[in-house]
């Protein structure tokens, strides 16, 4: 398939996942020529049409990292140094930045963290929705502003938003017309940073409930980013869990939530709580994720971790299947130890 | 816990903002006032901890900080210990501060990332005329009480050099070492990441315990209010709309606002589909409050009298055993009349 065709075809539907990212390595230079920062070591996961994957983990865990080397939307210090990101067969990491450019918006479109303040303040959210359908020529020129009208009903706003100007809007209005320009051009896939943080929580509640909604409308494939584990939990169908910058467990929700197989998930339940059914303890995980310029050897949560011995400090435990299955994968040496 | 002794009794609290709209306007006499606290009746005893739960702009910060008078209240009154502090000198006004103490939420920009832990902790000492010695044994003490230690080993860093949970710790001791016996905490827990607020939340009921020191918890996150807190309020607009038992608040809210809050936070688990309350719009812009019940406009029960009417602040009969205060004109319309003491 040539660029044009990718541009511009809609793959059928089918079970191949949309986008498939294998060993994803990206680093940051620092000021220090000889150091850089590990922020993402060996990721993957893939992700199907209709599907989502969570990604959660603390800060620095390099979550948003992963998120913005999808689209090469990383700052200039980043840069991906390893791996492979196939959208739809074609592997974007060997893409121009330019190329990427022309599957913006119509295949895949990204919500970025402080969407609220991704706008152009000098433009009408109309003047911004319309750029993206024009350059992807997806509606006849006289049908755009009844399209855009359509688009803001979805995201529960009022049509006559169009005409307003980011700064007239309140962060929960710019967070739904950023879902509206999203999804403006009916893309394959979505990546969302941290699409509800800083939103009040009848808002977050809301945004989340609307994702799932234009989902099965739109049949979309997610990627949903954020440290919000339990927001992760009602989104995902996959979660794949972050620390220091490596993808230390993934599986299916229920999975994850039932039989987590790396400490670090176990305990991250252990330490959120739900107000519904409040704990008599939460769990603390004493010490901080390792300095990434200098990542240790092993496990990089061993020095964290009840469960560490020797061998966690002395090599890194491969990312493998788990109680026998390709569904479960893990980075732990002491899996079968792990409880909630 | 030895018997109840009431700390703090506000009344009627009001904090206005009022907002210019250039001196055509004023002279036009169009100055509005933002309502950012505008009456809030709150008791709080020695030893209790009270979360005051809310979205943003609805002023729980400001009242938070107009109880220590950081801002001044426009109307009402703050009796700290039987005294009412609204009219208190200033001189007077601060030799209380030793006893009313604040946390704010952001440590990485409350503590001069210029000064050492030591200097940043002796400092409050230093203000109120402790000498260098004796303030030096009372930082060593607060540095141990927040779980730093071995103290000597984080003496003399600096801000840059610790975690966020290590810093909050530092926020609490500086504010611990005066023994205050009330401390504000203004969302003590938002820019931790999980894994380590726990520690700190741990931290502040072993404070209560030990110390009966007494917290008002201000946060946007009921999680933390419901794990944390004795009592919980719930605040929209300016208004405490209902307080109660803490637990039997969350699983039994009475207030429609109440109820939209708890139903917007998904639960941790794969399983229940995410089906939030669906409550119009947003919160409007404190300075066009509504009329009647400011609720109203998003209400899914409201009626003709909610627009009109401001509902009044009154007991409500619960299932648990706890006295519950709702205002709201709908929560079991047979009127049963407040207890005449302000909750």
């Amino acid at each position: 398939m040539t660029e044009s065709e990718l541009m511009n075809q809609r793959s059928a539907p089918s079970d191949e996942p949309i986008l498939s990212v294998e060993g994803l390595t990206t680093h940051y230079e620092t000021d220090d020529v000889d150091s850089v920062v590990q922020a993402a070591e060996n990721v993957s996961f893939t992700v199907s049409r209709g599907q989502t994957i969570g990604l959660v983990g603390e800060s620095g865990c390099g979550k948003s990292t992963v998120g913005l080397s999808l689209l090469r939307a990383l700052p200039p210090q980043g840069s991906i140094v390893d791996g492979s990101v196939y959208f739809d067969g074609q592997d974007l990491t060997t893409f121009k930045k330019k190329e990427i450019k022309k599957i913006q918006w119509n295949r895949i479109s990204m919500i970025y963290q402080g969407a609220q303040n991704a706008f152009n303040p000098v433009k009408t959210i109309d003047t911004q929705i319309r750029e993206a359908l024009a350059k992807h020529d997806v509606v006849p020129k006289n049908q755009r502003r009844e399209r855009i009208e359509e688009l803001l009903q979805k995201v529960d706003l009022d049509p006559g938003v169009a005409d307003r100007y980011p700064h007239e809007l309140s962060g929960g209005m710019k967070q739904r017309a950023a879902i509206a320009m999203a999804i403006s051009c009916e893309p394959d896939l979505l990546i969302a940073d941290e699409p509800t943080t800083a939103l009040d929580v009848v808002v977050q509640a809301k945004v989340l409930r609307m994702l799932l909604d234009l989902q099965e409308e739109f049949n979309f494939g997610m990627v949903v980013i954020s440290h919000n584990l339990a927001a992760i939990m009602k989104v995902s169908d996959d979660i794949g869990v972050m620390y220091a910058g490596n993808m230390v467990e993934r599986s299916s929700a229920e999975n994850i939530f039932e039989d987590p197989q790396h400490p670090y998930t176990a305990k991250l339940f252990g330490s959120i709580i739900d107000p519904q059914r409040p704990p008599k303890q939460v769990e603390n995980i004493p010490g901080v994720p390792p300095d990434l310029r200098n990542p240790p050897d092993g496990c990089r949560f061993a020095d964290r971790c009840d469960l560490a011995t020797e061998e966690c400090s002395a090599q890194m435990p491969a990312f493998e299947p788990k109680n026998e299955s390709t569904e479960h994968l893990a980075a732990c040496f002491h899996s079968e130890e792990v409880s909630r | 816990m030895s018997e109840t002794e009431t700390l703090l009794e506000i009344k009627d609290l009001e904090k206005h903002f009022s907002q210019s709209t250039g001196w055509v306007g004023s002279l036009l006499g169009k100055d509005k006032a933002v309502r950012a606290v505008d009456g809030v009746s709150l008791s709080l005893d020695r030893g209790e901890i009270v979360s005051i739960v809310g979205e943003s702009g609805c002023g729980k910060t400001t009242l938070g900080k107009s109880l220590l008078r950081l801002i001044e209240p426009t109307a009402g009154s703050i009796e700290f210990h039987g005294t009412d502090i609204t009219e208190l000198p200033d001189d007077e006004m601060r030799d209380l501060r030793k006893e009313m103490q604040i946390v704010f939420q952001d440590p990485f920009q409350s503590l001069n990332p210029k000064k050492t832990v030591r200097q940043l902790v002796r400092q409050p000492l230093e203000i109120h005329g402790m000498s260098r010695t004796e303030a030096e044994a009372r930082v060593v003490d607060a540095l141990e009480d927040v779980g730093l230690s071995p103290v000597s080993d984080f003496l003399d860093r600096y801000p840059e050099e610790m975690s966020g949970g290590q810093l909050q710790r530092v926020s609490f001791a500086r504010s611990l070492v005066l023994e205050p016996s009330f401390v504000v905490a203004d969302e003590p827990t938002s820019m931790l990441d999980t894994s380590i607020r726990a520690r700190v939340l741990d931290l502040m009921e072993e404070l209560r315990n030990e110390r009966d020191l007494s917290f008002l918890v201000i946060t946007h996150d009921l999680s933390v209010a419901r794990y944390l807190s004795d009592r919980v309020g719930v605040m929209y607009l300016g208004r405490l709309v209902e307080i109660g038992d803490a637990d039997e608040m969350i699983m039994d809210p009475k207030h429609p606002y109440s109820k939209a809050l708890i139903e917007s936070i998904p639960s941790p688990t794969p399983y229940e589909e995410f089906d939030p309350a669906d409550i119009e719009g947003e919160v409007p812009d404190p300075i066009d409050v509504p009329s009647g019940c400011r609720f109203h406009p998003r209400c899914p029960v409201a009626t003709e009298e909610c627009k009109r009417i401001e509902p009044e602040w009154r007991m409500v009969p619960t299932e648990g055993d706890a006295s519950r205060y709702v205002e709201c004109h709908e929560v079991d319309p047979k009127h049963v009349p407040a207890d005449p003491q302000p909750q």
